[in-house]
């Protein structure tokens, strides 16, 4: 395919009518866009792919130039369209898409209807792709899941890479195969299938029953039955893998969650285990207060006197008392005699006399009032308060000494927990891991037990599928008429074995070949120890080498990135151009095309010596370049392209809303 | 004597709403029960270390002990009585201590003796007061204080001394 | 793959048949001509055809 020229209509920045024609000139097949950041570089590149598909990248999905857009009437409409010539297998297309906006009544630009139409020149005449078909002849021409390729948008490289290294996109395995020139087999392999109902040998089989034998269409109908029961197995099996492989690895991500953060669970639990035990310890501490405090209110006077009694009980002890009292005389014995009135030595006692004041004075002197009497009380009152004395101080030493343990534990539980908090702010609750963990594993359970069960009818069907087919093929030979058709088919199974060994074997050769171009421009571009490779879904896969020879996965860097994918994309272009012009006859059987490369701004990402690389590489790859580039890469380019650029053209930013494409 | 309310007033009453305020969690956490807790301690207290102190009128702040409750102490606080009585002025003759411990106890007239008396209660506030919550203001404080407290006093007064001893001097002393 | 060992193959026309398959398939892809309906009807044509002859 080749870009001849592009037509823009009020399209984003490109106010009015703006067109730029492609260099097509075998050698000077480059064509160099300038323009600065925001001149609309991306804006064109983007024009292409709305052409083509209808949607952009951009975030605004307005088409339309916002001077236009300012200066649009109520009511008034205007249209913004993209022209697009291209050539493809030989066949010049004309590709043109509109979109028609308008202002409504209450002021807002809405779009209304849109025009996509595809023509092309046959006999010297116009003729169009009908409207049903332009959508695959799009994909045709150049599918979109490449198209990124092909207008290379620099910028957007990191999801680009992402694509390409992890891409499962089976269409896109399909456009690349398409791209390298496997198209003719697949078509012919899709025509041959013998388990597809409309294919030749498909076919066939419905023949079978335009005999008279009902036997056969019986059998034919049975063993289509089979056929289709297996083929919605085999897809679903297919689905299955999927499922699983994907579940697998949501398991694997998660475990390793949970393993770095099981810290959590087990912290956790010592936490709740500490906390419990600070709690008793506190409350044992606190009880252990309470007793010190009882015992330092229980009596304590009797403690802190005893010293006290003692020089009492010294002091009594030493001194001579010297009892005022007289022996043997008691209180009783007075008022004996103050009642009887008279005295033992005959002495009348009345009320107030000198004998009674006398006798009422000795009352002091004699028991129950004697000092001995009185002293000795309080001799028993000091014992009682002795033997009651106990061991305050000892009893408080030892609570003392209890609490400040309890104290210290606690302390020592309070610092282990702190620390335990500390850990668990860095550690994610992995309960909602393992939840997920398990769900994830229940459902790989269950697909697993699907998958066996699919596996078991899978063969119980084939089996009686090929069963019918032999006793069908048994009926069918007796029948002439039949027999010829059973001969047709089996030219048409040779035919698909041989087609799909070929396949396989150039499908083989060719990835060997592409990823072989890969390295090789990889390498030139990015030297040093890393290498690329591509599976069979044609997915990327960046190894590098250590020191020792070890091969290993990488992330790539953005520049080595954009090296992949320019890498990948000339390693297809190569090809394409080499089976094109191949006069060697295997190789003929590989048909495919040269594409342009529209680059949008890869420069910037690189360095001197890388730029230099890719200006050197390019020309020779593709068949034709577009490519834009900054001013101020503009001088590199010119140095290392000059001498293939075939045209040349400026963006001229007049303002935010006006660029006009100038020819230099 | 302690057969009538008894009110703390001034800085003593601070002191002794202080020493008998809870300071843990606990209901129970008070270094002293009650006041009449720290009336019963505080005179022998004040005579050990020599500390008198007369009433502080210098805030309104008052804080009193029932009637019911001395009463109900009376052994008690007459036997502190008489023990600091007894020994309180070596200078005085053994016979007049007798006799104001023993003989003039409960007496009208007694109040120079009363005065005396009260001056160690309030004594024996200061002291409690400043050796227990002066130097604290956390729980974990006042027991190191009570802690001290008692440890100081035991080596000060009671370390040399044995219950037994005491106990063959009740012996001596009752013949 | 269905049994045919009762029926012989003659693998040089088979081959013959393969290379004007994979030739009509290319030209059908640059002209789009025929869909795919079309396409089984011409294949079918040239294999009874090529068998038919000596």
């Amino acid at each position: 395919m080749l870009l001849k020229s592009i037509k823009l209509f009020n399209f984003r920045q490109f106010k009015g009518e703006q067109e730029a024609s492609f260099s097509t000139d075998i050698h000077k097949n480059v064509t160099v866009i300038m323009g600065d950041n925001g001149s609309g570089k991306t804006s064109f590149a983007q024009a292409f792919t709305w052409c083509l598909y209808g949607d952009t990248d951009f975030a605004d999905k307005s088409m339309l130039n916002k001077e236009i857009e300012n200066n649009l009437m109520p009511r008034q409409q205007v249209s913004v369209k993209v022209n697009l010539d291209l050539t493809h297998n030989d066949i010049e297309y004309y590709i043109s898409r509109a979109q028609i906006y308008s202002r409504d009544d209450y002021g807002k630009i809405k779009p209304l209807s849109t025009s996509f139409n595809i023509s092309y020149k046959k006999n010297g005449q116009q003729e169009f792709v009908k409207q049903s078909e332009v959508e695959s002849r799009i994909k045709e021409i150049l599918p979109k899941e490449l198209s990124k390729y092909f207008f290379f948008d620099g910028e957007r490289i990191q999801n680009f890479s992402k694509q390409i290294q992890r891409g499962k996109s089976k269409e896109f395995a399909q456009a690349v195969r398409g791209l390298l020139g496997l198209n003719a087999f697949i078509e012919a392999m899709e025509h041959l299938k013998p388990t597809s109902k409309f294919g030749v040998i498909g076919s066939y089989n419905d023949s079978y029953d335009s005999s008279s034998d009902d036997k056969i269409r019986e059998y034919s109908n049975k063993i289509q039955k089979y056929q289709d029961d297996l083929d919605s197995i085999d897809q679903r099996l297919l689905q299955i893998n999927d499922s699983i492989q994907i579940a697998d690895e949501k398991c694997a991500e998660l475990s390793n969650k949970i393993n770095l953060h099981s810290e959590g669970e087990r912290l956790q639990n010592e936490k709740k285990s500490l906390n419990q035990k600070i709690g008793k310890l506190i409350m044992a501490r606190n009880q252990a207060e309470g007793s010190l405090l009882k015992v330092f209110n229980n009596n304590p006077t009797a403690y802190f006197a005893k010293s006290l009694i003692k020089q009492a009980l010294d002091t009594l002890s030493n001194q001579d008392i010297r009892d005022k009292g007289i022996p043997d005389i008691h209180e009783r014995t007075i008022k004996y005699l103050i009642d009887r009135g008279i005295c033992v030595c005959g002495t009348k006692i009345t009320f107030g006399n000198d004998a009674y004041v006398e006798l009422n004075k000795a009352l002091e002197y004699l028991p129950p009032k004697s000092i001995g009497t009185i002293i000795s009380q309080f001799v028993n009152e000091s014992e009682i308060r002795l033997k009651t004395s106990g061991f305050l101080y000892e009893q408080i030493s030892d609570q003392y000494k209890i609490i400040r343990d309890f104290e210290s534990d606690i302390d020592e539980s309070r610092t282990d927990l702190s620390e335990i908090d500390k850990k668990l702010t860095d550690v994610v609750d992995v309960a909602p891991y393992q939840i997920d963990l398990h769900k994830y594993k229940d459902k790989i359970a269950e697909l697993d037990r699907e998958k066996r069960d699919l596996y078991q009818k899978r063969g119980a069907y084939l089996t009686s599928r090929d069963r019918l087919i032999t006793d069908r093929s048994e009926l069918t030979l007796r029948d002439e008429k039949n027999r010829k058709i059973e001969v047709y088919k089996a030219y048409a199974q040779y035919m698909y074995d041989e087609l799909y060994a070929l396949y396989q074997e150039s499908e083989d050769k060719i990835r060997k070949k592409l990823e072989n171009y890969i390295n090789e421009i990889f390498r030139s571009i990015y030297e040093g120890g890393i290498s690329l490779k591509i599976d069979s879904e044609y997915n990327i896969q960046i190894l590098v080498e250590d020191t020792d020879g070890h091969v290993f996965d990488v992330e790539a860097s953005t520049a080595q990135s954009l090296s992949v994918i320019f890498a990948f994309i000339t390693g297809i272009i190569k090809i394409a151009r080499e089976n094109n012009n191949s006069i060697d006859d295997d190789s003929r059987m590989l048909e495919s095309e040269p594409y342009p490369l529209v680059m949008d701004a890869p420069l910037s990402s690189f360095d001197k010596t890388r730029i230099r690389t890719i200006c050197d590489t390019l020309p020779k790859i593709a068949e034709q370049i577009i490519i834009f580039i900054k001013d101020t890469d503009g001088e590199i380019a010119e140095e290392h392209l000059g001498q293939v650029v075939g045209k040349r053209y400026f963006f001229d930013k007049k303002n935010e809303f006006d660029t006009i494409i100038m020819q230099r | 004597m302690f057969d009538k309310e008894y009110v703390f007033s001034g800085k003593h009453a601070d002191m002794v709403k202080k020493l008998t305020a809870q300071f843990g969690t606990d209901t129970n956490s008070k270094i002293f029960s009650r006041n009449i807790d720290v009336y019963i301690v505080a005179p022998i207290i004040g005579f050990l270390y020599g500390r008198k102190s007369s009433i502080d009128n210098t805030s309104d702040q008052t804080t009193k002990i029932f009637t019911e409750q001395l009463i109900k102490e009376t052994t008690t606080l007459k036997y502190n009585y008489q023990l600091i009585m007894l020994l309180n002025k070596k200078q005085l003759p053994f016979e007049e201590r007798l006799d104001k411990a023993f003989r003039n106890y409960g007496n009208k007239e007694n109040t120079d003796d009363e005065e005396t008396y009260n001056e160690f209660v309030l004594g024996g506030v200061e002291i409690l007061y400043e050796k227990i919550i002066e130097e604290a203001n956390m729980s974990e404080d006042f027991l190191q204080n009570i802690y001290d407290f008692t440890e100081e006093f035991n080596n000060r007064f009671n370390g040399s001394i044995t219950t037994d001893e005491i106990l063959d001097l009740c012996m001596l002393a009752k013949k | 793959m269905e049994p045919n060992d009762k029926i012989k193959i003659d693998k040089e026309k088979a081959q013959r048949l393969l290379k004007k398959l994979i030739i009509m398939e290319r030209q059908n892809l640059k002209t789009k001509m025929h869909n795919d309906q079309q396409m089984v009807k011409l294949i079918k044509k040239s294999i009874e055809e090529e068998v038919e002859c000596y």
